[in-house]
């Protein structure tokens, strides 16, 4: 008895293990049948069966599969919910937590992608060339009406190289600059208020201001003032001293490039809009103005600092200054907070640095193979951009998210109270999912001439703090995306387009050049030692292989021009 | 032991503990200093200047990790497959591990190498989930036991140490009738609690930390683990400095967060090392003696 035990126990045990695993999978088609992943062949007959039957009533609820990037997004809200009754469309979200690339390869290698595929356009290729993402035109010609009105005269921007569509980009409708944009310079308020609230216009004014205050104020609550700072230079050495350059020359951002107006590509950090920017700099720390751990101190450090109020101002954006503002303002220094205003070198040139895109593509919904309806998916697409689409996925439910009083939309009282008390409410409660990704955009109205999102200048202005609506008021200002110039169309930045595979090696090079050579540039003691040593830095540079670089990002911006302009009937 | 000491050994014994305090001190530290932002109000840990106590206490950080919906579901999932695969993985490895310690064994030479070989060589990433895939192991509880049942390092120790075992423990047990499964269960096993300590620790930290086979075969909301749920709640937080959003300036509305991430990764850092520290000191003596023994041999 004793001596057969053991075996016979652990005999037993693998075959529960298997059974257990066996059963655990005969499940999963069962219990997901309308998931799609993993059992692409399986349960098509049935599925496609239904589909036909779902043309004539098209609201029969149907479970869609989509990866979602956000890992905040609900699967069932209310919103959703109340689209789901529109359309009969349910989403069902696969997270993808992690490297979403490696995520999309295997899947693209397993044949298991869901039936929406969320991607950038640098992912795209590899789908399509496996012939994994559908063609959509005549789907488009077929259901989306709404589809083709919001895309209006860039809707051939949508199609790939081969004439195809296969990606369902957001529009961008707007005419105006969004009213939560704000410009890249951050002054304090309180050093604009001893000013007596100057028009400031130019770095070398702010200088002057900044010198003054800093003069009156050496230390500010015991701790040393802080005249210039940023956000930090030893992670982000091009977003201290790059991105600030071709803002100042009121160029619009193409990261490390310029772009004349025969579309010529040139590097930005040898133009002589970043010696000038150098220059400003040096200025600054010869007058002991510049953190003196403006190119050694991280992230966390930068917003330490900013929080503790010391920074008076920088190349500070207000994605940076969030949670030093909010640490701001509970410690009851309200007067501590910045200001975003604009600044060029020159008062007179021209300011073309406030762009944006014909079409935000972005993070793309693609139609797999997998669908088993496709024509499911680009109803539901088209219902989101209609204009009660649009109410819904931006505003949510009238009554419950957004009022309308005096014919205007006005974001609900309780509503906003307790998105503000948690945060996650909205994720959970409101109009936010993966839907959001068709909003018409910020500042963009619907065919009543109301705005189409709820960020409006009055939404923006009615969440600031006392201080920050004075300030304004001082201004003449009702938001600080005033204070940007006004808003233009460019086809593309250069830094969305793929990455050029030749000059790579080059390209990292001369980034480690800018990097090694800046703070020796900035911390020049004289003018001819200034000089010298940007010259030294020009000439280093350009051997570790600038002219390649700039040839290769030449070739794929006029590259992309002469198809922009083809596609958009330009030539 | 009775031995006097002298002043040179005195000197020795002040620099060496001294020096084994400071650098107790050194790591230590670190996680002090984490604590104490996981329990400061995050908004206030922005300005910097938190050491060894938090200035503003608050659980908020916390809050904001447990009240996550599946988090039960997913802490379930985590210690199921801590305890099942471990004690799975264990089992299965002691026992590969004797058949192939057994010199009358005739593929042992071949079996061998094939363990050898799959430390050094594996099919990539992609083949692998195919592979899984075929097995219908994707989205299925069983793809975080089943493919790591058998660590061929793992095997490789727990057989050093049964053949360092004299030879006539198990022969006597033979010669009294015992089977293979009661040699190993009641003769070599009892005797070789170190290294089955030492194992069951290695596995079953790497079971808990373990994200990657998540991310790669499940997804499905109730088979997400613990450090994947986690790993969610992070991202939620990041503030998401995407070039893009950065580059244009734009302020993203859904970031309106009550925590930082800073805080957030903080907070997060205790909640996952936490429970898995408590293995350590119940292992800890079998531990160093485990990998010492085994390591004598081969």
């Amino acid at each position: 008895m004793r001596k057969t035990f053991i075996p016979w126990l652990s005999a037993l045990f693998v075959l529960a293990l298997l059974l257990s695993g066996c059963s655990g999978n005969s499940d999963e088609p069962a219990a997901s049948g309308s998931d799609g992943s993993g059992s692409a062949s399986g349960p098509s007959g049935s599925a496609s069966a239904s589909g036909e039957a779902s043309k004539a009533a098209n609201l029969d609820p149907v479970k869609i599969s989509i990866n979602s990037i956000d890992p905040k997004f609900s699967p069932d809200n209310d919103v959703a919910q109340q689209i789901a009754k529109e359309t009969g469309v349910t989403l069902d979200l696969q997270y993808v937590v992690g490297d979403l690339t490696q995520k999309l390869d295997l899947w693209l290698a397993g044949g298991d992608y869901p039936e929406i595929v969320v991607m950038h356009p640098k992912e795209v290729g590899k789908y399509i060339d496996a012939g994994a993402v559908i063609p959509l035109e005549d789907l488009i010609d077929q259901y989306g009406p709404n589809i083709k009105k919001a895309f209006g005269k860039y809707y051939n921007l949508l199609k790939a190289s081969d004439g195809h569509i296969y990606e369902l980009p957001a529009p961008y409708l707007t005419e105006e600059t969004p009213a939560d944009w704000e410009a890249p310079w951050a002054v304090q308020y309180d050093v604009l208020k001893e000013a007596g609230y100057p028009e400031i216009k130019t770095l070398d004014q702010l200088f002057d201001v900044l010198k003054a205050y800093y003069e009156k104020h050496p230390t500010i609550d015991g701790k040393p003032t802080i005249p210039w700072s940023g956000v930090g230079g030893a992670d982000h050495p091009d977003w201290d001293l790059n991105n600030p350059a071709f803002q100042a020359a009121g160029r619009p951002d193409n990261s490390w490039f310029l772009i004349d107006d025969q579309n010529n590509v040139t590097l930005n950090i040898l133009s002589d809009y970043q010696k000038r920017y150098y220059q400003f700099l040096n200025k600054l720390y010869l007058n002991d103005m510049l953190d003196k751990e403006f190119f050694t101190m991280n992230y966390d450090e930068a917003e330490a600092k900013a929080a503790q109020g010391r920074t008076l101002a920088g190349s500070l954006p207000a994605w940076f200054l969030k949670y030093p503002e909010q640490s701001l303002r509970t410690q009851g220094k309200a007067d501590r907070q910045f200001a975003n205003i604009e600044l060029l070198f020159d008062e007179n040139s021209p300011d073309h640095s406030n762009t944006m895109t014909p079409i935000n593509s972005n993070n793309n919904w693609h139609i797999t193979k997998n669908a088993k309806d496709p024509a499911r998916i680009i109803q539901y697409v088209n219902f989101l951009l209609s204009d009660e689409g649009q109410k819904l996925i931006n505003w949510g439910i009238e009554g419950k998210h957004y009022d309308v009083t005096n014919g205007k939309r006005v974001v609900n009282a309780e509503w906003k109270a307790k998105t503000e008390a948690d945060p996650e409410y909205i994720f959970k409660n409101g109009p936010s999912g993966p839907y959001y990704w068709f909003t018409y955009g910020d500042g963009a109205k619907l065919s009543d001439g109301d705005y189409a999102t709820p960020n409006t200048k009055d939404y923006w202005a009615s969440t600031y703090d006392p201080t920050t609506k004075e300030l304004l008021a001082k201004y003449g200002k009702e938001v600080f995306s005033e204070f940007m110039p006004p808003v233009e169309r460019v086809p593309a930045w250069i830094w969305q387009l793929a990455e050029p595979t030749e000059g790579r090696a080059e390209f990292k090079r001369v980034q480690q050049v800018f990097k090694k050579d800046a703070p020796k540039i900035v911390y020049s003691k004289t003018p001819e030692d200034f000089e010298k040593n940007w010259n030294s830095y020009v000439e280093e540079v350009k051997k570790a292989g600038s002219a390649k670089v700039e040839a290769a990002y030449d070739k794929l911006w006029k590259g992309y021009i002469a198809q922009y302009d083809q596609t958009m009937g330009l030539q | 032991m009775n031995r006097n000491y002298g002043v040179g050994d005195y000197a020795f014994q002040v620099v060496n503990y001294g020096f084994l305090l400071l650098f107790g001190c050194l790591t230590l530290y670190p996680f002090l200093n984490l604590l104490a932002i996981s329990l400061n109000d995050s908004v206030d840990s922005v300005r910097g200047g938190i050491y060894l106590l938090p200035r503003v206490f608050t659980l908020t950080n916390y809050k904001v990790i447990f009240q996550t919906d599946n988090l039960v579901s997913a802490t379930f999932v985590s210690l199921a497959r801590t305890l099942l695969g471990t004690f799975l993985s264990v089992l299965f490895t002691a026992m590969l591990a004797y058949t192939i310690s057994r010199k009358e064994f005739v593929l042992r030479k071949a079996l061998n190498m094939v363990l050898i070989l799959s430390m050094y060589v594996n099919g990539g990433l992609i083949p692998y989930y195919l592979l899984i895939k075929d097995l219908h192991l994707t989205n299925s509880f069983w793809v975080y036991i089943i493919p790591g049942l058998i660590g061929a390092f793992n095997v490789i120790i727990i057989r050093s140490y049964f053949e360092q075992l004299p030879e006539g423990l198990a022969e006597s047990a033979r010669i009294d009738g015992a089977s293979d499964f009661q040699v190993l269960f009641r003769i070599l096993l009892p005797v070789s609690m170190p290294v089955i300590a030492t194992i069951t620790l290695f596995v079953s930290v790497g079971h808990w930390n373990s994200w990657f086979d998540n991310y790669l075969f499940n997804s499905k909301q109730s088979l997400s683990t613990l450090q994947y749920e986690l790993m969610k709640i992070l991202l939620k937080s990041v503030q998401q400095v995407s070039t893009d959003a950065a580059r244009s300036g734009k302020v993203d509305k859904a970031m309106v967060n009550a925590v930082t991430p800073q805080s957030i990764r903080a907070s997060m850092t205790m909640v996952v090392t936490v429970p898995i520290l408590f293995v350590y000191p119940f292992m800890q003596r079998y531990f160093i003696k485990g990998i010492t023994v085994g390591a004598m041999k081969e």
